[in-house]
């Protein structure tokens, strides 16, 4: 399989905090790879720090996507290459109706209109996958959605957005059974209609139970410490991360 | 009839600061003679209109309006008979009551108008009735630097509720001097939704006195100035009434060499036990060349109550830009869609779909099927 | 059962003692050329001070009281004494040559043990004249300058101090300010060379004996290129049943990089009207950080203004403001931005009891040249009461659309489950509240140095007494 996402030897923290001391992970087209760590570990600088969040600062190494180099570039280029990560605490913005924020991300995703007919019509079907009720499309973005709500919204954008690698951010941390049984089966939608390539940051397992797993990458202080197939998880879920943690 | 003008103070604080800040209060010219201004309005059933003061249960008691009293002596001196609205008891509105004063003709036949104008309302909102009034606030065949004056004035009895939506789109040399004012006795709401898309100089004041117990005020405004438009404001809650609530939302948009002074006072008066005030504002600034002055004041006389303030004004907040950005929206899009979303907030508070596309209309939206 | 072993248990005549002061010089009451003249010639002024003075008079004659505030019609200039000079031979380096009855009210009041204690230089004013001012011996050998005005004026820093008086705060500034410059008499000097980092602070105490009389001081700081300082300022007067009027002004100028730390305990007498003037001038990378709690006084109009004129200069106010019965207590902070990159933090809370009155007044302005700058004031009132008031009016003025301005007000009262469970746990109800108010108030409290948290904890306890029914 082709490479999709390559980061070489990547640094990069807050001000004058690193931490991430120099991380490589490759993901090919199409592939699931899981991401897991005790917490602290930098797994969610990570993702922020892969789709340019200017809140970090790369101080060495290099991402490349699709091919082309995207270290620093602007986060709103990056994620029209193909990218999208899911926030743990998306926004709430008032005036903005959900469904006209996906629309407008996506015809600027696309560069062209698109009509509101058929738009309305796969927004629909989109959100009955995902049990929302089709009232929320006119509500305000995240304003008064609860947690499960919230992170069914974004869900939502990744099936709307179609981008080839979803980064989703612990999408399963703070649900009910039920919640992540929903946002599973919006990840499995997503593989199956887009085909796409997964990179998901957890600490439990709950979502990756209907997926099938390529790579497993474990990282601790901000240090890919192990990498192994879909078995490593299962090692982890018995035995937790102590045989990673150095003194 | 220049000589004839009248320089009053309109807009003042409740209380003073200090001067240098130019904040205590506006000062306009207005002229000796404003025609009255007209107007097309479709009454719902259950409403009646009357001619001259429609408000029974409060001519005794002086109505204090957000202009205040200066301007409210200029107006009674012009001796315009005011237009009431009625509802009886227990009557709950069908439909809106819609005025609108855009597309009148005023003048003759080819000669448009270009005097000042005055129109004067009054609403009685009997007990546990509810109504609700959309005034379409646009220019009638007057062209050109005008001033219009108007000016609302309510009543609304135990248990009734009244909610005054005002949409300005008044053209750029206009003068716009709103001013409301009224009563709300137990139980009862005043809800004011105001969406500010036009007029060159714009005054807008109203007083709400929470009189009764348990009776509340909701107030919700949104500003799109650009150019050389300004905005002076003053918006007055008396708290009086036990367990009264109010809730002040402003927010906008400056762009331009635009102006815009936010005054917004929560005032809770001895004897009003259990209140609760909340103001918010949100400004995004846009230009370098703005002016944006803000003071919302709490004062209080009473010990249990709960008031708060909060403003947000500058940049777009760098989470959001952040996260719109994580969605392909470049930071010049994002502002764009936030300028908008400004006016979208408030205007989904209204429920008449006639007016909220005319909104739209405002705003540079295509017409586009419904679905 | 005796309370003595109570932290709490402070005794209020601490403040309220007073000695006779028959045998000081005073000039005639009222506010006349003559009169300033006359100060001119007791302090052997430079000319150019004495022109300033006569100027100053001119303009107070001109300026119209303010139209808005605290009422101060109690106030009759004619009857205040503007200057009162104690008898005694000026200034003093040692207390022992400090007349006795003074020394004695700065011994009740603590300021030589708090000198031999903690702080690097103490200066000590009363009624008009500054009567002890030392600095401790390797503080003055990092060339650090603490000393009174008026000498200072005369001296090698003459220069240096007619460069900088009343430059921040001009005569033409309000009405006060211009009394001021007509009348000023007293107060401290000090200047902290480059690169030097005091890290123990020097205070200044101000006590406003003489019945009727007004106190005038003027205080200059100058924190040089990248020092630091911190500087405590402390005030109280004994009651007399006429006002008493307190119009000093204090101009600090804090270079490049510089810190100056300026915190005040004020606890005048409750028949003082306190029109203060404060306002520091913030270079480039420079900060202010002022801490002040207000206690005392009948009506008070204060305000400490900071102005940022340089790239990245910082501002930070914590105050705290506690009006009980009789005072109306207008305070706050004005802060102007002038600079690319600025900053303001203000953090302010506001207790009103038994008919007190109190009212935060801010400020914030940003200008069209202060890119990228930032604001965030915080103001929180508590009303202890149903017959006090409190007042929130903050003005912000934005002319830059490149900036992060924000704000918060709350105003609330102490709630009674929070009372419940205290008593709950043990407390009388009054313990309960006071200890509430303490909390409310430990904003100002934990930026303080010990002992002062803990007087102005006493303080607070204190005017909590008898609150309850």
């Amino acid at each position: 399989m082709s490479e999709l996402l390559n980061i070489k030897g990547l640094k990069a923290g807050i001000e004058e905090k690193e931490i991430l001391h120099g991380v490589d992970l490759n993901v090919g087209e199409g592939e699931v790879h899981v991401i897991m760590g005790p917490n602290g570990a930098g797994k969610s600088t990570l993702g922020s720090v892969i789709i340019g969040d200017p809140g970090y600062e790369i101080t060495g190494g290099s991402i490349s996507f699709d091919g082309e180099d995207i270290t620093g570039e602007d986060t709103d280029k990056i994620v029209k290459k193909g990218l999208f990560l899911t926030f743990q605490n998306p926004i709430e913005i008032s005036g903005i109706t959900l469904s006209n924020f996906i629309k407008t991300a996506l015809e600027l995703h696309t560069g062209e209109r698109i009509k509101l007919w058929d738009f309305k019509k796969k927004l629909k079907e989109t959100m009955e996958v995902l049990q929302m009720d089709p009232s929320y499309a006119d509500r305000d973005l995240n304003v008064g959605f609860s947690g499960g709500e919230k992170k069914k919204a974004e869900i939502l954008q990744l099936l709307m957005l179609r981008p080839k690698l979803a980064i989703l951010d612990e999408t399963d941390s703070g649900l009910d059974v039920d919640a992540v049984h929903v946002v599973s089966k919006g990840v499995e939608e997503y593989k199956k209609q887009v085909g796409g390539a997964l990179l998901i940051i957890t600490h439990s397992t709950r979502i990756l139970e209907a997926l099938k797993v390529d790579r497993t990458h474990v990282l601790v202080d901000g240090r890919i410490v192990a990498e192994g197939d879909a078995g490593l998880i299962e090692e982890i879920n018995r035995d937790g991360f102590e045989r990673f943690l150095t003194a | 009839m220049m000589d004839n003008t009248k320089n009053i103070h309109i807009n003042k604080l409740p209380v003073r600061t200090w001067n240098k800040l130019k904040m205590n209060e506006a000062s306009i010219e207005l002229g000796p003679k404003p025609s009255q201004a007209l107007y097309k309005d479709e009454i719902p059933s259950g409403v009646d209109r009357v001619s001259g003061k429609a408000i029974g249960p409060m001519s005794d008691i002086p109505v204090n309006t957000g202009l205040g009293e200066e301007f409210d002596a200029y107006v009674t001196d012009m001796g315009i008979k005011s237009v009431g609205y009625i509802t009886e008891d227990g009557v709950e509105a069908d439909a809106p009551l819609y005025i609108s004063y855009g597309g009148v003709r005023h003048g003759k036949e080819d000669e448009p108008a270009t005097d000042d104008k005055i129109g004067l309302i009054d609403f009685t909102v009997g007990e546990k009735s509810s109504l609700t009034v959309i005034q379409d606030i646009a220019d009638d065949d007057s062209r050109g630097a005008y001033t219009f004056v108007l000016q609302n004035k309510y009543h609304i009895a135990e248990g009734g509720s009244l909610t005054l939506i005002q949409v300005n789109r008044l053209g750029k040399e206009v003068c716009l001097c709103n001013d409301i004012g009224g009563y709300v006795a137990d139980g009862g709401k005043f809800s004011l939704i105001q969406v500010i898309l036009g007029g060159g100089v714009n005054y807008y004041g109203s007083n709400t006195g929470l009189t009764g117990n348990g009776s509340g005020v909701s107030i919700d405004v949104a500003y799109s100035l650009d150019g050389e438009a300004s905005l002076d404001m003053n918006y007055v809650v008396d708290h009086r009434g036990r367990n009264s609530e109010s809730n002040i939302g402003v927010s906008g948009v400056m762009k331009g060499s635009s102006k815009k002074l936010f005054r917004g006072t929560i005032d809770f008066h001895k004897g009003c036990a259990g209140a609760k005030g909340a103001e918010i504002e949100d400004v995004l600034l846009i230009d370098d060349t703005i002016v944006n002055q803000t003071i919302p004041l709490i004062l209080c006389d009473e010990e249990d109550v709960e008031g708060s303030h909060g403003a947000t004004i500058g940049r777009l907040d760098e989470h959001l830009l952040t996260y719109m950005k994580s969605r392909g929206i470049s930071e010049k899009d994002a502002y764009v869609l936030m300028e908008r979303a400004k006016i979208d907030a408030v205007a989904g508070k209204i429920e008449d779909d006639r007016i909220k596309g005319i909104i739209r209309t405002c705003m540079g939206d295509e017409p586009e099927a419904e679905v | 059962m005796k309370e003595k072993t109570q932290v709490d248990d402070i005794d209020r005549s601490l403040y309220d003692f007073r000695f006779e002061d028959k045998d000081a010089y005073k000039v005639k009451e009222g506010l006349t050329e003559a009169i300033v003249k006359q100060i001119s010639d007791e302090k052997s002024d430079p000319d150019w001070m004495r022109e300033f003075r006569l100027k100053a008079l001119k303009i107070y004659n001109e300026t119209d009281v303010p139209d808005w505030g605290p009422s101060l019609e109690g106030l009759d200039i004619d009857n205040i004494v503007t200057y009162v000079r104690p008898n005694t031979e000026r200034m003093h380096t040692s207390w022992e040559d400090v007349p006795e009855d003074i020394k004695d009210t700065f011994d009740r009041l603590g300021i030589p043990q708090a000198e031999r204690k903690s702080l690097a230089g103490v200066g000590a004013q009363y009624d008009s004249e500054l009567v002890y001012h030392n600095i401790k011996d390797d503080v003055a050998k990092q060339g650090v300058i603490y000393t009174d005005i008026e000498s200072a004026l005369r001296g090698e820093y003459g220069d240096m101090i007619r460069e900088h008086f009343m430059k921040a705060v001009p005569p033409t500034d309000h009405k006060f300010a211009a009394l001021h410059g007509a009348v000023w008499s007293g107060g401290s000097f000090v200047y902290v060379p480059a690169g030097v980092h005091l890290d123990i602070p020097l205070q200044s105490y101000f006590r406003l004996n003489a019945k009727g009389a007004g106190q005038f001081e003027h205080t200059l700081i100058i924190v040089d290129e990248g020092a630091y300082l911190h500087f405590i300022e402390g005030c109280s007067a004994p009651k007399y049943n006429v006002a008493n009027l307190h119009a000093g002004c204090v101009e600090l100028y804090i270079g490049k990089n510089a810190t100056l730390r300026y915190s005040t305990i004020e606890n005048w007498s409750k028949n003082m009207y306190n029109l203060n003037t404060k306002r520091a001038i913030v270079e480039e990378g420079g900060k202010i950080e002022w801490v002040s709690g207000s206690f005392g006084s009948h009506i008070s109009y204060l305000y400490p203004m900071s102005v940022l004129n340089g790239k990245g200069a910082r501002a930070e106010f914590t105050g705290v403001t506690f009006a009980g019965e009789g005072q109306n207590l207008d305070t706050g902070t004005k802060v102007v931005h002038n600079a690319e990159d600025t900053s303001s933090y203000i953090n302010t809370r506001s207790i009103s009891k038994s008919g007190g009155i109190s009212t935060f007044r801010s400020s914030v302005i940003i200008a069209k040249e202060a890119h990228g700058s930032k604001s965030a004031v915080s103001c929180e009132s508590l009303m202890v009461d149903d017959i006090s008031r409190s007042d929130t009016i903050p003005a912000m003025d934005i002319r830059c659309a490149d900036v992060d301005v924000g704000h918060e007000a709350k105003i609330g009262r102490i709630s009674d489950e929070t009372v419940f469970y205290l008593m709950s746990r043990g407390l009388s109800e009054e313990e309960a509240r006071a200890l509430i108010v303490r909390g409310f108030a430990d904003n100002v409290s934990k930026e303080l140095p010990l002992e002062y948290a803990v007087e102005m904890n006493n303080l607070i306890s204190l005017e909590m007494k008898g609150s309850i029914g």
